[in-house]
């Protein structure tokens, strides 16, 4: 591979390198092209087209506003007759096709957030863990099993008791969760491949830290990344709702898929599809999403490093 | 011994580490702690005095923490005043019907998953395997508060089997304790199929089959007890997934628990329950934890030993 | 007449007097892939008589461990037996019902492994291994079971029997789980052993042991021996007869003494020269050139024509495997064919 030219020649080079390559995956391009022949990826990918779509598209597909009311319309079945009334209608005779589309961005969109906010943080916490070691690394450790001492989303409930309720805190509160799960697994694949002869020899020729990280330790930590990532987009879409549903998250009237599902419940033996219609959205992107994350997992196979 | 006496210690540093990062909580939260617990009785003077006093939110932090920490180790978990009553009784009131739902929920969860994994691995690479390990990544993407309804739809409203909300007893958890435990089972079968396979692979099962022993025995004595053994360390895990999800369960179904009591508690800002019920939680997944780990030694020889 | 029924029919002429423990005839033992079928064994027939010991040597992927299998019956899907005839004591293994399969295995032909500490079930003790392979063919109750063990530990040379009984397989080490792997094998007096590599995952100086273990049960008692081995040196120190494999087929066999005195085939040859280059410590090791072949593309005509140096265009076809005078076999165009012509070409070693 065309980096390797430059790193200092070792006795063991050739060896080192078979076994840097062994354990240290980088996914090339036509890693990326197996990644289509699975059928797992392609059933996601089609699954995930079917919500995502339709959300990005929201305005275009939206005959009327989430909030639009219709006091003479409320609690319409669902019925193919005209695109408002595609899922029904509810106790506001507002669409429920129209919110869940809207109602989609604002799951997705904070699932989003959680994943960038938590990861970037869970990942930084991670490189520094478990490149530098020693002391920094230990505590920082300890802190990340600490959070993890706390079962699914209790985490997330404690912060949004501190916050408030609201999106913004949702996001946080879930993000808060992810970290500790990203720093485990760079911290992992920093300490594995901080330990590779080349790049002890690269330290030992003076190569920075900054060098180190970005050009061996972050690369080498990447599949595992991703598909803590996917795993994960599935995972804060699935909680960004519950928080929803329990009155944590989104406050009304903002459509939001969980939040909707619990206004849906007061009316489920009377108007079953407001709870399910938002409820299905949710579970076939969950569904997509951990199919992709299963294909993209089996193609990277980052069992190596730290997973 | 020392296997065991290494992971008590750990236990005993880990609950005081979560002891001290829920006390923080209180802090953290804006206002005064005070102000905090009294809620709506904030405005009356006199019980803010009191309860500065009985805090000692005059004395240093470590001071406040100890004393508080004293307090729950006597059995004062704090008292309650949007519900009038010590913490403690709240809690005792409600957590025996959790964990009989956590456990039916576990029982599930296992004996479903169990099953599963063992049709997906026994039959591997055929239609068997793939639907199999199909219905079980369906049913951990499902949203739990989602398919609480859904069962609610069919089984309480559709066909009158189960009642829709409350419910005591056995009839009253069936429902519950599925959707609780249908998720889990999920995780726990495409675990079973994977160690299923795994062991079915490994030498000892041809060195088996090659000393004569039928089918049913080399399954039984040689690949399930193997192959159960890595279960165990998910159990663990579950128990978590379960602990969590029977927040959201007990919510749906209006199910008395310690679930519902802290969401409940969060949004009327009762935030001496929070504080107790979530500490209560967290120390009683590090127990079990441990009590899962110390199982390991004596299911398997390889561990623990002198 | 030619064919496979000629080969059958020759081999059954050329046997000893002494009626075969283990007589395999033209075994095919294929493996399905996909849509594909991997021919991993392609027309092996060999036999060991009472007392015999053949060892089955060649390097990884000449189908020589697939073959111990189809003997044992072992071979699942997708691998399964296309052709040819297994028979122990008479009676074909080969279509055999599995019920019968399964009482056969450890009565009347036992196995031991390459890996003796991965052949154990780390999760119980040695002596319920032991007395469980005992008991699923003798009507013994626990204690004789064990009784019977600890005998049979002793006399594979495991001086502290007692102790080893009750240990686990972890706290063992690898020469000691193979004395016990072989001890259960010989359990109940199996007419047919089978051992697959059993010191190849050994440290030399164990390995010696094993052998000795071995070479002295060869003596004491009558049991046929089946001895599959990539390493030339270590078979010829216990048994009588050599089956050479390469590619699924069978290149050579003969006595022991005759196949390493004056190898006719070139690949025995060069095996025998590599093992000699190793142990004679003549500076350079002599190997042989090229690779095996991947059982998926395997060559037409003779498997080994891609590495052979005497290669001829008649190599392109299969050479049969055919009679020598001496009493041996060879697949190999520079000694004639089938019909019995007899030219042989004293080839000079490499």
């Amino acid at each position: 591979m065309a980096d390797r030219i430059g790193e200092p020649a070792l006795a063991d080079g050739t060896l080192a390198l078979q076994v840097a390559e062994a354990g240290v995956q980088r996914p090339t391009a036509s890693r990326w092209a197996g990644l289509l022949r699975q059928r797992n990826f392609v059933i996601g990918v089609v699954l995930l087209a079917i919500v995502v779509i339709p959300v990005l598209l929201a305005p275009v597909l939206s005959p009327v506003g989430p909030d639009t009311q219709n006091a003479g319309a409320t609690f319409l079945a669902p019925s193919l007759s005209h695109l408002t009334s595609l899922m029904g209608t509810d106790e506001f005779g507002r669409s429920v096709w129209v919110r869940v589309l809207y109602g989609g961005r604002y799951s997705i969109g904070a699932s989003i957030a959680v994943v960038v906010l938590g990861g970037t943080v869970g990942t930084a916490l991670g490189l520094v863990a478990g490149y530098l070691g020693g002391t920094v690394g230990f505590l920082i450790m300890r802190v990340v099993d600490l959070l993890l001492a706390f079962p699914g989303i209790l985490l997330a409930l404690a912060v949004t008791a501190i916050l408030g309720p609201s999106l913004v805190n949702a996001v946080i509160a879930v993000a808060i969760v992810a970290v500790p799960l990203y720093a485990r697994i760079v911290e992992g694949a920093a300490r594995e491949i901080r330990n590779l002869p080349y790049v002890r020899a690269s330290r030992a020729l003076g190569a920075g830290p900054r060098h180190i990280i970005f050009r061996h330790v972050l690369p080498g930590a990447m599949p595992a990344v991703i598909v803590q990532t996917t795993v994960w987009l599935g995972v804060a879409v699935l909680w960004i709702a519950a928080l929803g549903f329990l009155g944590l998250g989104v406050q009304p009237p903002t459509p939001e898929w969980g939040q909707m599902v619990s206004d849906g419940q007061a009316s489920l033996t009377i108007a079953w599809w407001i709870a399910v219609f938002p409820g299905l959205f949710l579970a076939v992107f969950v569904v997509g999403i951990s199919l992709v994350g299963d294909a993209l997992r089996d193609q990277l196979n980052p069992t190596a490093v730290g997973a | 011994m020392f296997y065991v006496a290494k992971r008590l210690l750990a236990l005993v540093v880990l609950l005081v580490a979560i002891s001290i990062l829920v006390f923080m909580m209180l802090q953290l939260i804006p206002g005064s702690p005070v102000s905090a617990l009294l809620g709506q009785s904030a405005t009356n003077p006199a019980a803010v005095a009191r309860l500065t006093q009985e805090l000692g939110l005059n004395r240093p932090l470590p001071v406040q923490y100890w004393r508080w920490l004293d307090g729950v180790l006597h059995g004062n978990l704090g008292y309650s005043y949007q519900n009038q009553q010590p913490v403690s009784a709240l809690i005792g009131q409600n957590l025996p019907s959790t964990l009989a739902l956590a456990g039916a929920g576990l029982l599930i969860s296992l004996v479903g998953g169990i099953l599963l994994g063992a049709v997906a691995a026994t039959r591997r690479d055929t239609p068997a395997d793939s639907v199999s390990m199909g219905i079980a990544m369906t049913l951990v993407a499902l949203p739990s508060f989602w398919l609480g309804l859904i069962l609610i739809l069919v089984f309480a409203v559709a066909l009158p089997v189960f009642p829709v909300f409350g419910g005591s007893g056995l009839r009253g958890l069936v429902l519950p304790a599925f959707t609780l435990g249908l998720g889990v089972l999920g995780i726990t079968a495409r675990f079973v199929r994977s160690s299923l396979l795994e062991v079915m692979d490994s030498p000892h099962v041809v060195a088996a089959r090659a000393k004569g022993l039928n089918r049913r025995t080399v399954f039984l004595k040689h690949i399930a007890r193997n192959a159960l053994l890595p279960v165990v360390t998910i159990i663990g895990l579950q128990i978590g997934s379960l602990l969590s999800g029977a927040v959201l369960v007990e919510m749906v179904f209006s199910r008395p628990g310690i679930g519902r009591l802290l969401v409940q508690s969060i949004l009327n800002k009762d935030y001496a329950t929070v504080q107790a019920t979530v500490l209560i939680i967290a120390a009683f997944y590090a127990v079990t934890n441990l009590v899962v780990d110390l199982l390991y030694p004596v299911l398997d020889p390889r561990i623990g030993g002198a | 007449m030619t064919g496979p029924a000629a080969e059958r029919a020759q081999s059954a002429q050329s046997a000893e007097a002494v009626p075969a423990v283990l007589d395999v005839r033209g075994l095919h033992t294929y493996f399905r892939r996909g849509r594909n079928v991997v021919k991993v064994v392609r027309g092996v027939s060999f036999r060991v008589g009472r007392s015999g010991s053949v060892g089955l040597v060649g390097e990884s992927g000449s189908g020589k461990s697939i073959t111990a299998l189809s003997v044992m019956g072992l071979i699942q899907k997708p691998g399964f037996i296309a052709d040819g005839q297994i028979l122990l004591d008479g009676r074909d293994l080969v279509g055999m019902p599995s019920a019968d399969l399964t009482k056969l295995r450890g009565r009347d032909a036992a196995m031991v492994f390459q890996e003796p500490i991965a052949a154990l079930n780390p999760l119980y003790h040695i002596g319920s291994q032991v007395a469980e392979a005992i008991r699923v063919h003798q009507d013994l109750s626990k204690n004789q079971a064990l009784e019977r063990a600890r005998q049979l530990l002793e006399m594979v040379g495991i001086a502290d029997a007692g102790r080893v009984l009750r240990s686990y397989p972890h706290q063992l080490s690898g020469g000691m789980c193979q004395r016990v792997t072989i001890a259960t094998a010989l359990a109940n007096d199996p007419g047919l052993l089978i051992m697959d590599e059993p010191t190849t995952a050994l440290d030399t100086t164990i390995q010696a042991q094993i052998l000795d273990i071995i070479a002295d049960l060869k003596t004491r008692l009558e049991t046929a021996l089946v001895f599959v081995s990539h390493d030339i040196s270590v078979v010829t120190q216990v048994c009588d007869e050599l089956v050479v494999m390469y590619g699924g087929r069978v290149m050579e066999s003969g006595r022991t003494e005759q196949v390493i005195g004056s190898p006719k085939h070139p690949y025995t040859q060069g095996l025998i020269t590599a093992a000699m280059s190793v142990s004679g410590g003549s500076g350079r090791l002599k190997s042989i050139p090229g690779e095996v072949p991947d059982p998926q593309h395997m060559p037409s005509g003779c498997p080994f024509r891609p590495r052979c140096p005497h290669a001829m265009p008649q190599c392109a076809a299969d050479p049969p495997l055919s009679d020598l005078p001496d009493g041996r076999q060879v697949a190999c165009w520079l000694h004639g064919a089938a019909t019995g012509s007899t030219t042989v070409e004293e080839v000079r070693p490499l």
